[in-house]
């Protein structure tokens, strides 16, 4: 049985999350940072994967997605409040049943000069929406049925049903703006970019560099800040740590867990924390034994002490998360009910169930990311309290894509923040959703999720999404232990770095060397 | 019998081998009731500790007794290494001899068939079937054992051949013996020396192949306490517990170095009947 | 060796290749997922799932898809690699041209390192130096490679020390000693391993040779001892120390692909276990067929280099 009492470091961390909630309540769209940015400068940014294609539409790796948000622009971005701000849409309204959208294009131009109009965004639209195009930003853009150019500077969404959220939605890195010419030749977009984001192209060798320059025909006169960002590939994280301490670059952006500590306590380096709404959830097949009895769910439920599993699995960098998807990151966000541990009371249930003995269950997780199998180990030790006798398997991600996912009982689900709750909410819990993969279904709930969507009246979506929470916590088709934090360090003169709760953006255009930077010169 | 247990005291390498794999033995059977904690129990307010009076070689990241992870990750270890050899030398030997037995044509092909394999380096072929089949220790042993076969169906074959031609198995054909008669009672006593000495050489690498295997994911999986798993835990945390590290691969280590002296050993005490 | 007899060699090793091209094409075919299902990971639906499947070819029977697959590869395409979306050859290439380097320099720090341990324990068999030499040598036989190169990582790695980077490849074109950082570790580990296995080999070759009749013959003759060592013992032990040798560049393309993936080097051994945790198929293919010819040609060379060096050769001139 495990052994546990709340740690002085636990306890420092639990109210330096405390701060950051507090924060990200009171957060503007830019982190504030001391003193004035400076211009010039080269970064040199570590990341543990190649950017395997440059191709906006593609799914890839993080660094593909940073080297993509610093090469195109989008209709609008998401702040770090998770609303939608201007990018290459200066302004944008929409009808009251939230079906019709019209953006007013503000004066920009691509990379080779020409300038960025009405047709580029139709035509890139047109393409994602294309099934053969298989981009992520297909199914996450939401009911478009029809985008069409009003004048050269003025594009209209026609959507098929009703959908709040298209401005937020549209700033996703899959839905970045891509020059129509370039749009013919898709196998060149892997290499070449025709986008007319902040940074023009300068060394794209993958698996080693990806090395960008300041884009000076960028729409902001004020930003990027920085000359240029040199992307380097340090696929060993003790190398990429190394290379941050010896100074052969300035910002590492994954830190893992095991080495946040060492690297922020080093001189001259400062860690950098910030919560997010990523999170694991153990998904309990409603249709399959044992899990087809809510007191079973429930039971598993209140034998994992949430806190301990936040220490044991995270070192404490997350949060518990009371089984709902929905992080407070999230906008529109109502707080779900604290889930209770109880493994007394787990174990009387599990014999109102039936099971006075305890219960046996397989619980499958895939090999990465390596959390997963860190949790599953970390619930079979815990849920043992309770008469769970769990037994975990590991497997490999296509064994888990083709055998375990949507289809086994039990298994480790890992997910990164939606960009709005109804992103989630549809796609992994609605009737129809399409990942929905714990065979919950509930007819109110889907009318919920759909209300929610017809209405720009926040105060009544939140409402809305509170009885959808409601509805899923009750439930417990998932138990969902804890949110991760984004864990990431960079060189003290390193100015401006803001952390955002989504995966992407980086916002490295907003970034800039301040005292003490090393002069790097071409 | 006896004669060959002095033999064996008088030979160092082998005698270590010997009293290296005796302790080995011990810690088989006896190792998960000597460790002093259930491996998997957390102790998370002890976590990634230091050897102390209560956990002797320390902690790992869930606060984990490390000794008794070790101690109990010696059977899956040691059953990897005498499993996967074992089915190689059942497979190849008996391939081999047979093959070797029969000769012409069926020997000519299946010697071809041996080059293709042996074109693919043992680990590479290894990792692709263990790829095939998926990640696991069962699997990861059958894939190791796969990929001994070659070598020892070549060893059992070479060995054959000599044997075929020596003036006792002529005689035994001239008596009209069955040709399973020849194989096991001639050909076969003939062929074990040099199929043991090369096994035991082969277990110790076996076993060092299974610790690969889990370090790259692909053999053992948590919560197991296999030493190349603990090796690949230990991997994240070098630089806070240089214990987790150092343990587990010294216990493979001293594994594998018994059966390498004890290979050694049995070499020197089995090449005089192999000559005469 | 004569022309013919090279000419029937060079036909039999493209034969084997073949084979070899169709084994492993077969075992990928088993596979339980496919690639389509690994690009898409898990946001996938069904019908974008078909569409690249088709796209991709995957719905063919395999020995069509073997078919041009193999056609490709003699022309000199080997497909698009569905990670990256680029060609095969432009990913696999690169990747065993590092590996390359990283095996020759082991090779050569390995192979002068072995001959000369392994004849000094042999010279001075039974004394304190062959036993020093031994227990030396003998933990690099026990202990795998991934623990050498982590044990190194540890010592030598350390980022205060900043002697060596823990991982990586800093390619020759930006600077000598970027580049011999990057490769010592990996180096070291493998020539460690590989040195412990072949000086024990040498040893007890240079024991046999030592024992020989010419050499005894030449020490009785009164010739100096440095002489009868390097003059006559010597080039007899080189040809079994070659064959050992040839043998054992199996385990160094093996030890190869452990050490890249220990120090995150960039060669073709991490490139495969990459590619076979993402089940990117060709890149599977097309690596352990490029594995396969380095070392089927490695044992040609090694064959054609014992010819070259027959002592019976030798020994009348």
């Amino acid at each position: 049985m495990p052994t546990w009492k709340m740690s002085r470091r636990a306890l420092m961390r639990a109210s330096a999350a405390a701060v950051l909630a507090a924060s990200a309540a009171g957060r503007g769209a830019f982190a504030a940072t001391a003193g004035t940015p400076r211009r010039g400068g080269i970064l040199k940014i570590s990341v543990n994967a190649r950017a395997d294609s440059l191709n906006p539409m593609k799914p890839k790796s993080s660094a593909g997605h940073m080297a993509v948000e610093l090469l195109y622009s989008g209709l609008t971005r998401i702040g770090t409040d998770l609303s939608a701000q201007p990018d290459l849409a200066e302004s944008w309204t929409a009808n009251d049943q939230a079906t019709e959208f019209t953006f007013r294009l503000r004066e920009a131009s691509f990379h080779d000069g020409s300038p960025v109009t009405a047709a580029d965004v139709v035509a890139t639209i047109t393409a994602i929406r294309d099934p053969a195009s298989a981009s992520p930003g297909r199914t996450s853009t939401g009911p478009i049925a029809a985008v069409e150019a009003v004048d050269d500077r003025t594009v209209r969404f026609r959507l098929d049903g009703s959908f709040a959220d298209l401005p937020v939605v549209l700033g996703s890195v899959y839905t970045k703006i891509i020059q129509a010419a370039a749009l013919a030749d898709p196998a060149a977009l892997e290499t070449r970019p025709a986008g007319s984001g902040p940074f023009l192209l300068k060394e794209f060798d993958p698996g080693r560099i990806l090395s960008v320059r300041r884009n000076p025909a960028y729409f902001d006169p004020e930003r990027p800040y920085l000359e240029g960002i040199d992307q380097l590939v340090y696929p060993d994280a003790t190398g990429e740590a190394a290379a941050l301490i010896n100074g052969d670059t300035d910002v590492l952006l994954e830190v893992g867990i095991a080495n946040f500590d060492r690297l922020a306590t080093t001189a001259g380096i400062v860690g950098e924390r910030v919560a997010t709404g990523n999170f694991l959830n153990l998904v309990m097949r409603v249709d399959t034994r044992p899990f087809d009895d809510l007191r079973v769910r429930r039971a598993l439920a209140m034998s994992l002490d949430r806190e301990a599993l936040v220490e044991a699995v995270l070192e404490g960098y997350g949060r518990p998360a009371d089984d709902s998807i929905i992080a407070p990151e999230a906008s529109l966000y109502t707080a779900p009910p604290k889930a209770v541990y109880d493994p007394a009371a787990a174990r009387q249930l599990l014999a109102e169930a039936g099971y006075p003995d305890g219960v046996e269950a397989t619980l499958y997780a895939a090999a990465v990311p390596p959390l997963r199998t860190t949790l599953a180990v970390a619930v079979k030790e815990f849920a043992s309290q309770a008469g769970f006798r769990i037994e975990v398997r590991t497997v490999a991600m296509d064994e888990y894509l083709a055998n375990v996912f949507r289809k086994a009982g039990f298994y480790v689900g890992s997910w990164n923040m939606g960009v709005t709750q109804d992103f989630w909410y549809n796609t992994l819990l609605t009737s129809k959703g399409a990942l929905a993969d714990s065979g919950w279904s509930d007819p109110r709930f889907d009318e919920v999720i759909a209300a929610a969507r017809r209405t720009t009246d926040a105060a009544e979506r939140t409402r809305l999404y509170a009885e959808a929470q409601a509805l899923v916590v009750s439930n417990l088709p998932y138990i969902v232990p804890f949110f991760l934090d984004r864990l990431a360090a960079r060189r003290d003169y390193v100015e401006g770095l803001a952390l955002h709760p989504l995966n992407q953006p980086y916002q490295l255009d907003r970034v800039w060397l301040g005292e003490g930077a090393p002069a790097r010169q071409e | 019998m006896a004669e060959g247990w002095s033999r064996l005291a008088r030979n160092p390498a082998g005698l270590t081998g010997a009293v290296i794999l005796s302790f080995l033995l011990l810690v088989i059977v006896a190792g998960p009731a000597l460790a002093p904690y259930d491996p998997t129990t957390f102790h998370l307010t002890r976590r990634l500790e230091g050897p102390s009076l209560d956990f002797l070689l320390g902690t790992d990241q869930f606060g984990r007794d490390l000794l008794s992870r070790i101690l109990t990750g010696a059977r899956p270890a040691v059953l990897f290494g005498v499993g996967a050899t074992a089915l190689a030398v059942l497979g190849g030997g008996v391939a081999g001899m047979a093959s070797g037995y029969v000769g012409g044509l069926i020997d000519e092909v299946a010697m071809r068939a041996l080059d293709v394999v042996l074109a693919v380096p043992g680990l590479l072929f290894a990792l692709l079937i263990v790829t095939v089949l998926g990640s696991g220790s069962a699997n990861a042993m059958l894939a190791v054992a796969v990929s001994f076969l070659p070598g020892f169906a070549r060893l059992a074959r070479a060995g054959t051949l000599s044997i075929r031609e020596r003036d006792f198995v002529a005689a035994a054909i001239a008596r009209g013996e069955a040709h399973g008669y020849i194989l096991r009672r001639e050909i076969l006593p003939n062929l074990m020396p040099p199929i043991v000495v090369e096994a035991s050489v082969r277990v110790a690498h076996a076993l060092m192949i299974g610790a690969t295997l889990s370090y790259l994911g692909l053999g053992a999986q948590a919560p197991d306490s296999d030493w190349g798993l603990l090796v690949a835990e230990a991997r994240d945390y070098l630089f806070r517990n240089g214990w987790l590290l150092a343990c587990p691969a010294l216990a493979i280590g001293i594994s594998a170095l018994g059966f390498n002296l004890l290979g050694d050993g049995l070499r020197d005490l089995l090449n005089p009947e192999l000559d005469a | 060796m004569s022309l013919a007899h090279l000419l029937r060699r060079l036909v039999a090793l493209a034969v084997i290749l073949l084979c070899v091209s169709a084994l492993v094409f077969a075992i990928t075919q088993i596979l339980p997922g496919n690639a389509a299902v690994m690009i898409l990971v898990q946001n996938a639906t069904a019908d974008e799932l078909r569409a690249l499947e088709v796209q991709l070819g995957l719905d063919r029977p395999a020995w069509v898809q073997y078919g041009r697959w193999i056609g490709g590869v003699l022309a000199g395409d080997a497909g698009i690699s569905m990670t990256s979306s680029r060609p095969v050859l432009d990913v696999v290439l690169p990747a065993l041209g590092r590996s390359l380097i990283l095996a020759g320099i082991t090779l050569a720090v390995m192979a002068t390192g072995a001959v000369l341990l392994g004849v000094a324990a042999a010279v001075r068999r039974g004394r304190l130096a062959d036993f020093v030499i031994s227990a030396l040598v003998y933990p690099g036989v026990c202990v795998p490679e991934f623990v050498v190169g982590t044990l190194l990582v540890v010592l030598l790695a350390r980022p205060e020390l900043g002697w060596f980077p823990a991982g990586g490849y800093a390619p020759l074109s930006q600077g000598l000693l970027g580049f011999a950082r990057s490769i010592a570790l990996p180096a070291l580990t493998l020539t460690i391993i590989l040195t412990s296995r072949i000086s024990r080999q040498v040893r007890s070759e240079m024991i046999d040779v030592l024992k020989s009749d010419y050499v005894r013959t030449a020490t009785l003759k009164g010739l100096p001892r440095r002489a009868v060592l390097f003059r006559h013992a010597l080039p007899n032990a080189m040809l079994p120390t070659l064959t050992i040798l040839a043998l054992d560049i199996g385990y160094l393309i093996g030890g190869t692909v452990v050490v890249e993936e220990v120090f995150a080097y960039p060669g073709l051994g991490r490139l495969l276990i990459f590619s076979m945790q993402s089940r990117d198929l060709p890149v599977i293919q097309a690596g352990v067929l490029a594995m396969a010819v380095v070392y089927v040609t490695a044992n040609l060379v090694a064959d054609l280099l014992h010819s070259a060096v027959d002592p019976r050769v030798r020994a009348d001139g």
